[in-house]
């Protein structure tokens, strides 16, 4: 009977040691393995003049057929009058959202946040299409893509550049250099320092996603080089 | 048998073809060439584009201004390149080509208005503007032209 008393006391607390120290280790690798990135990206509504060359190089370099697309440039205008006129850009695209609702509610796992990037990403042979995804975006950036037949939308050129080395296709084709992408975890990087200084704001933040696109909004809804 | 018609309508566009160059070769005969400005300014060319139809009346001066002092005195002639302020090369057109239409019709043209001058883009002597046939791709390169130096 003692002998079983002890023998469990010290096989408790030997197994309590062990996952007390796994954990530690663990944790340690997690806050900081080398590899780990989180990519955003920022558009300064202040640079862009609407050229649509950032929509055009998208469809270009990842193949996205006519009818839908990963990135649009929405404008609105003109405001102020004759001679005097302005227009306003906004960027739509997917926000990769920290806290991402797409992910939530895909019930095969097709939709996921890489944990590497922290890029929301579609593993298009799981994607059934069931469309919840497109309803739960609360952004409006996902679509279903005519040839695969799966939920698409802009992954930062994951596939097409991040792979090579290279930006986003967007971000090089913008002739006012309006886009700055990079990662957040690295304090030298331009979107981190801009991050950190400019009075940035990204859309719908009440709804807790935490998106990853953010936005230096135009002064009065004009364009200003 | 069955190709009578084929062959009957290959013909008739063979001969059709003709008559249109015929046509537009014939654009040099209208009334905006009868100008006393063209007996000087032949060898600029000839105005071959819509400004030169006759049914549009319009004449040189209506662009460019009065002769003035022209060729020998000053004159306040508008001449349609970088030299010239853009809103002096915008004013003439605006005469016609209401701002608010044209920029229905393209937005560039309300950021631009009397910033940039419309000859920078369009060009009105030759048959076809080159802006008609302008593609999108054409387009973003375009806008770079300028915006792109700007930035550095």
């Amino acid at each position: 009977m003692d002998k079983s008393k002890r023998f469990f006391l010290k096989g408790a607390g030997a197994l309590l040691a062990g996952m007390s120290a796994y954990q530690a280790t663990r944790a340690s690798e997690h806050s900081s393995p080398a590899s780990q990135r989180k990519y955003a990206l920022l558009h300064d509504e202040n640079r862009c003049i609407g050229c649509d060359a950032c929509t055009q190089a998208c469809r270009e370099v990842n193949q996205v057929p006519e009818g839908v697309s990963r990135l649009e440039i929405v404008r609105t205008g003109p405001h102020g009058e004759y001679p005097n006129q302005t227009y306003h850009f906004e960027r739509q695209s997917c926000q990769h959202c920290e806290n991402a609702p797409c992910v939530n509610v895909c019930p095969t796992g097709a939709a996921y946040k890489d944990p590497q990037t922290g890029i929301i990403k579609v593993d298009e042979w799981k994607c059934v299409g069931c469309l919840y995804c497109i309803a739960a975006c609360p952004y409006k950036v996902r679509f279903i893509h005519p040839v695969t037949r799966a939920a698409d939308k802009c992954d930062f050129c994951e596939q097409t550049r991040l792979s090579k080395g290279e930006l986003p296709a967007c971000v090089t084709s913008c002739p006012t250099q309006a886009l700055v992408f990079g990662d957040l975890l690295d304090t030298q990087s331009g979107v981190y320092q801009l991050v950190r200084t400019q009075p940035v704001s990204r859309d719908k933040e009440s709804l807790g996603t935490s998106p990853k696109l953010f936005k230096i909004r135009a002064a009065k809804g004009e364009v200003i080089l | 048998m069955s190709r009578l018609p084929l062959l009957v309508a290959l013909v008739s566009l063979l001969s059709w073809l003709p008559v249109q160059a015929k046509e537009s070769s014939s654009a040099a005969m209208s009334e905006i060439h009868k100008s006393p400005c063209m007996k000087c300014h032949k060898r600029n060319g000839t105005m071959q584009g819509i400004h030169g139809n006759s049914d549009l009346t319009v004449s040189c001066v209506d662009c460019h201004g009065e002769k003035q002092g022209h060729p020998r005195k000053a004159s306040d002639l508008v001449v349609f390149n970088a030299a010239t302020p853009a809103e002096t090369q915008v004013k003439p057109c605006i005469e016609c080509h209401d701002p608010q239409a044209l920029g229905t019709l393209e937005w560039t043209h309300n950021v631009h208005s009397n910033k940039v001058s419309c000859s920078q883009c369009h060009q009105l002597h030759p048959t076809e503007d080159p802006m008609v046939s302008v593609t999108q791709a054409d387009r973003a390169a375009m806008c770079q032209q300028c915006h792109q130096s700007k930035q550095d």
